[in-house]
């Protein structure tokens, strides 16, 4: 098990230096100047080349990766082209917002989306079922800004039930502890700073579990729709077990499977989604980071965004290949 | 449509079962107008992203700017909602040496927020610090920085102590517009202290003497300033000035319609129509310092031939493209200098819309039938042109055609655009503009115009040696009425070469809330005299 | 917005011919009423976009500023834009751009994923661990991450936003299709083809091809759908579609501007993209029941 964890985590090495190769040839054939971008509109030429030479930009492409390179083994992100942040800072700062959207978005989904995927199998073929297939169907085929636009419309605007920028009213102070600021106000005992935080998560987090939340439903209807039809289950019944006990207890452990699947796949969509649920709600995470890490072309911000996300993308298909074989005693790895 | 809504029925209902078990939402206020300045409260205003520093030696970006102002003076300053240039920490000058020289006599009794006096002394550090590579504190130290000083001090060789209150700023050449300059908040005068404790770091711990002090700023989220109860220039009306960080135009405009910001920053002339129709907003509109037009490359064919250059300039429909894209908030180019630079003059014709002599003037140049040619187009909005590069290139793209242009659009991203049309090979048409930093007209227009600037803003490579003649003799003089007789000519020649289409100065637009009062827009695009501004409650 | 990974349990113990299998998959299909309408929805979205000059009364280009935002009436059944263009004529035009958009990307993606995943299925050993690990590189990148880098390396358009989402479903392709491939290639009348002898390009065209249809032609029909969605978010964040080009998700967010006085401006893409996406997705999931043999007696 334990050798299995770290063979699977040495197969990451190739995979995050072509993701480090990949970002950098990409980022530095992509026109636009950066000493251009921080020079500004107004820049001399002289200006220009002055800041150019200062980011060690007029050196050949394969010592600027080199010193690169040999930065990130010893675990130096650089800093940012476009603020005067350590990367690592900046990133630090950001993730944790994300993850916080993130961990929300997923719980609504992950929750929401078996349940309702559950009922729907359950009650296959009747009202109920049709009625959460249309939901799931819309949301699916909304595209995520216009949801997120719509609820800010209906709940923050028409009906102002919730905040619908930034993570926290301004002027709240919360000690650094987790990053999370909903935790951190939990953890520092500051109840009314955490309700705050939890007024403005609403939004953003039902904007950002729409998709998956479709998603999930629609997977997990299928499974158990296929696993409620087994010949198991019909003896089950047969044998007078509750319907209740059946569908919860024995289909959904054996329709986890496929979900579970479902679940790691879209943990990395969710990353995707943050950048455009980010944008809308003003909220200061990776993704928005990102995208403006790109529009400056700031270099160093880019690539350390894309080295943690795909560490991220390798502990979550890890972690799903675990859970995998806790839940099926079939797998085992060595 | 149907599903749509009940799916937000639907979604309502679980966001007010768990909006109940948070216990509370938001609150907005409206609040009864009262008569006289009142004292407290806290302005929000939009910014669109995290400001790069708030060193102003350091920082370049608008969203800098906007809170330096709040936070810093500089030895002069423009007057409210102008770009006059009035005294600032500096109550009086004089100008000797042939213009070389520049004696203060600074203001007393004044001190920056971190409680270090300001004096000579510590305008003499500033200087140093800013011309002096062999100062520990020398703002170039702080690497990858963008910076106005080598455009304000670039001449700049040294200072004298006269007195404890008086200062001699010395330059190598005469420069014309320094007293402008120093008025720009890039040149906010920064404490000593801030310098000397700070280092590179200085950037993250600003200390001015503004009618505001710094409080904090959390990254993506909101910078926080205070008001400086001993300002010199009196104490603001405001407790506080929250800058937030909104970066999406549409959560911009409903969180001024929400009270959650006060002043939006940035209004596109699409936002106008939803301002105006909510009783609670209040449009403030007003000329800026703003060229919004297309540079043709002046040395290459069809527009090597100046009769092509003003046909395209007649068959514009510019008040047409005023009216309706920038909503009426825009003004149609007269002059290469927009309305509110020194020097401006407004008895120079504009190229009115005229069809038939634009079709005329095609014959007349061989190009009876037509031509080819390829337009470059910035796809964002910019402070020149609110409403977005390709909104504006259809409207000019669709009047070409009328006297046979086929015009092909070459949208880019604009770092991409600028990389490109800096070039001394461009010879593509080109969307273009300008936002002047200082309201002088060197500033505003010898970058756009003049035969050295092919790297810097003059995409048309346009180089009349009269013109780049005035441009020199205009900056080595101090004498205003001799600097304004230049300008005045140069516009004309310029306006009579047509190296642009001259399309229009968008006005500066921004939108406040009903319960601000007192808050008068300045040209330069800054939040600048924020002490006279009062919230009613 | 992920990539729906159509189901493929089961796949390898399909083994019939495509023929007799499409016609039963048509009956079968038939018998789905959403999945027929939405058929329907598609086709008659098709034949708006193909006849969208005869039905449009006005050019979705012409720009008539006098009758800017204009609410829906007579002469402009869905209102006007900023422009004062005629928003109908730019709904019908934009279903070119979006069905356009959803064809070329799919077109890419499974042409490019479909070599690729069948190359590291078919010759296996160390083809195959390059060709995956390479596909895990792209799929390490968040999929907007790595589709802005590109758009910002081709520059922003409606095509570059098409090939940049079109590289970021390659790999999903190549995987899918490698897996089915894998089961077919073990079984033993390939084995037996390969044993007389027979040249790759016809094993792979005569059994591997046929076999894998349903599998693609389930994600390719899903795929049309996502892709609208993406390159709609790719033209929010302005590195999409670019003026003046009539596309829906373009007027999606140039609309929100006017939201509380001009509504009709975003609705009306807004349900456009709706009805085409819904339809992708219930043609989709209709094709997998009637394509999957064991969902066949569940009916």
């Amino acid at each position: 098990m334990l050798a299995y964890v770290v063979r699977r985590l040495l197969w990451a090495i190739p995979v995050l230096l072509g993701v480090l190769i990949a970002v950098f040839i990409g980022l530095h054939v992509v026109p636009g100047n950066v000493a251009q971008s921080i020079a500004g509109a107004h820049a001399t030429p002289a200006q220009i080349r002055l800041l150019t030479h200062q980011l060690g930009l007029d050196k050949p492409l394969w010592d600027q990766f080199w010193v690169y390179f040999v930065q990130i083994v010893q675990g130096h992100f650089g800093t940012s082209l476009q603020y005067h942040n350590a990367v690592a800072e900046d990133i630090g700062q950001a993730f944790p917002i994300t993850l916080q959207l993130t961990i929300a978005a997923f719980i609504i989904a992950g929750v929401v989306g078996v349940l309702a995927g559950v009922l729907a199998a359950a009650f296959r073929n009747t009202w109920l079922d049709s009625l959460i297939m249309v939901f799931v169907l819309v949301g699916i085929s909304m595209p995520i800004f216009w949801t997120g636009v719509m609820l800010i419309l209906a709940l923050g605007v028409d009906f102002p039930m919730f905040p619908f920028s930034s993570v926290i009213t301004a002027g709240t102070v919360l000690p650094h502890i987790t990053g999370l600021p909903l935790v951190d106000a939990l953890l520092s005992g500051n109840l009314a700073a955490a309700g705050d935080a939890f007024n403005h998560l609403v939004l953003p987090a039902i904007t950002l579990a729409t998709y998956p939340l479709a998603f999930i439903t629609r997977m997990t209807r299928g499974a158990m729709i296929e696993v409620l039809s087994q010949d198991y289950l019909r003896t089950a019944r047969a044998k007078g077990l509750r319907e209740r006990s059946v569908v919860w207890k024995h289909a959904l452990r054996n329709a986890s499977l496929p979900i579970v699947t479902v679940l790691g796949v879209q943990v990395g969509a969710l990353l995707s989604g943050a950048v455009l649920t980010e944008t809308i709600f003003a909220i200061p995470g990776i993704g928005r980071l990102m995208i403006q890490a790109i529009l400056f072309r700031d270099y160093p911000l880019v690539q350390g965004i894309v080295i943690l996300a795909a560490c991220i993308f390798v502990l979550i298909n890890l972690l799903v290949d675990l859970i995998y074989a806790r839940l099926d005693p079939r797998i085992r790895y060595s | 449509m149907k599903t749509t809504w009940q799916r937000f029925v639907t979604l309502a209902a679980a966001v007010v079962i768990l909006g109940a078990a948070a216990g509370c939402g938001t609150q907005t206020s409206s609040a009864p107008q009262s008569k006289g300045p009142v004292q407290g409260g806290t302005l929000s205003i939009e910014v669109s992203a995290d400001p790069v520093g708030l060193d102003p030696a350091t920082t370049l970006d608008n969203d800098s700017g906007y809170v330096l102002g709040t936070l810093y003076d500089g030895l002069t300053a423009y007057a409210p909602g102008s770009t006059k240039v009035v005294p600032g920490l500096a109550k009086s000058w004089q100008i000797t040496n042939g213009g070389k020289t520049y004696i203060f006599t600074l203001r007393q009794g004044v001190k920056f927020s971190d409680g270090t006096a300001f004096n000579a002394q510590a305008v003499a550090f500033w200087v140093d610090h800013l011309i002096n590579p062999k100062n520990p504190d020398y703002y170039g130290n702080l690497k990858g920085a963008e910076t106005f000083v080598p455009f304000t001090f670039g001449n700049v060789t040294g200072t004298q102590v006269l007195g404890p209150y008086k200062i001699a700023i010395n330059m190598s050449q005469p420069n014309g517009e320094f007293l402008a300059d120093l008025a720009m908040v890039w040149n906010g005068v920064t404490s000593p202290k801030m310098l000397k404790t700070y280092g590179t770091d200085a950037w993250q711990h600003p200390s001015g003497t503004g009618p505001f002090e710094f409080v904090r700023w959390v990254k993506g989220q909101y910078v926080e300033v205070k008001a400086n109860p001993n300002y010199w220039g009196g104490k603001p009306h405001l407790s506080e000035i929250l800058f937030k960080i909104i970066p999406d135009q549409s959560t911009q405009l409903l969180s001024l319609k929400t009270g959650a910001i006060n002043i939006l920053t940035d209004v596109a002339p699409s936002e106008i129509p939803t301002i105006k129709a909510a009783k609670n907003l209040t449009l403030l509109a007003e000329p800026g310092l703003d060229d919004n037009y297309v540079s043709l490359p002046v040395q290459t064919p069809p527009f090597n031939n100046p009769l092509v250059r003003q046909a395209v300039n007649y068959a514009v429909n510019k008040q047409a493209i005023d009216q309706h894209l920038y909503g009426g908030y825009a003004q149609v180019m007269n002059s290469p200098l927009p309305t509110v630079a020194f020097s401006y003059d407004k008895s120079i014709p504009a190229y009115p819309y005229n069809l038939q002599k634009a079709k005329q003037l095609m014959q007349q140049a061989g190009y009876g039938k037509g031509f080819n040619f390829t337009m470059d187009v910035y796809n964002n909005a910019r402070g020149y042109n609110p409403i977005g590069g390709p909104e504006l290139a259809v409207a000019i793209q669709s009047d070409l055609k009328a006297i046979g242009i086929n015009l092909t659009l070459n949208t880019l991203d604009p770092a991409t655009w600028l990389a490109q049309a800096r070039s001394n090979s461009f010879n593509k048409m080109s969307l273009a503009g300008w936002t002047g930093d200082n309201g002088d007209p060197d500033d505003m227009i010898s970058p756009l115009f003049n035969g050295n600037a092919f790297l810097t803003g003059n995409f048309s490579h346009y180089s009349n040696p009269t013109v780049n003649q005035d441009f020199a003799k205009a900056l080595l003089t101090s004498n205003s009425a001799q600097r304004a007789a230049y300008y005045v000519q140069i516009q004309k020649q310029i306006m009579k070469d047509a190296p642009a289409i001259f399309l229009n100065y968008t006005n500066l637009m921004r939108a406040e809330t009903s319960n601000v009062h007192g808050f008068v827009p300045n040209p330069t695009f800054f939040y600048v005299n924020m002490n006279q501004v009062w919230l009613s409650k | 917005m992920a990539l729906p990974i159509a189901e493929l349990q089961g796949e390898e113990s399909k083994v019939t011919s495509p023929t007799s299998e499409g016609q039963r998959a048509w009956r079968h299909f038939r018998r789905n009423g959403g999945a027929v309408i939405a058929l329907v929805a598609l086709g008659i979205v098709v034949l708006a976009a193909i006849f969208a000059p005869w039905l449009a009364h006005q050019s979705p280009y012409a720009q008539n500023l006098s009758q800017a935002l204009q609410a829906p009436s007579g002469a402009h059944l869905l209102g006007t834009d900023e422009y004062g263009r005629d928003e109908l004529a730019r709904v019908l035009f934009g279903a070119r751009t979006a069905l356009g958009t959803g064809l070329i990307v799919v077109a890419i993606s499974l042409t490019i994923g479909t070599l690729w995943g069948m190359l590291s299925a078919f010759y296996g050993g160390i083809w195959d661990m390059v060709l995956m690990r390479v596909a895990d590189v792209f799929m390490a990148f968040p999929f907007l991450l790595l589709a802005l880098m590109i758009v910002a390396a081709l520059g922003p358009g409606l095509v570059q936003a098409e090939i940049a989402i079109a590289i970021t479903y390659m790999p999903v392709y190549a995987r899918l299709v490698r897996s089915v491939g894998l089961g077919l290639k073990s079984l033993e009348f390939v084995q037996a083809a390969k044993s007389v002898g027979a040249r790759d390009a016809t094993i792979i065209r005569r059994h591997f091809l046929p076999n894998l249809l349903p599998t693609l032609l389930v994600q390719a029909t899903l795929n049309i759908g996502t892709a609208i969605i993406d390159v709609a978010g790719l033209s929010f964040l302005g590195m999409g579609v670019q003026p003046p080009t009539a596309d829906w998700g373009a007027m999606l967010s140039d609309g929100q501007n006017f939201i509380l006085t001009s509504p009709w401006l975003v609705l009306a893409p807004g349900i456009a993209i709706l009805i085409v996406v819904l339809a992708a997705n219930l043609v989709g999931d209709g094709l997998r029941d009637a394509l999957d043999p064991r969902q066949r007696h569940q009916a």
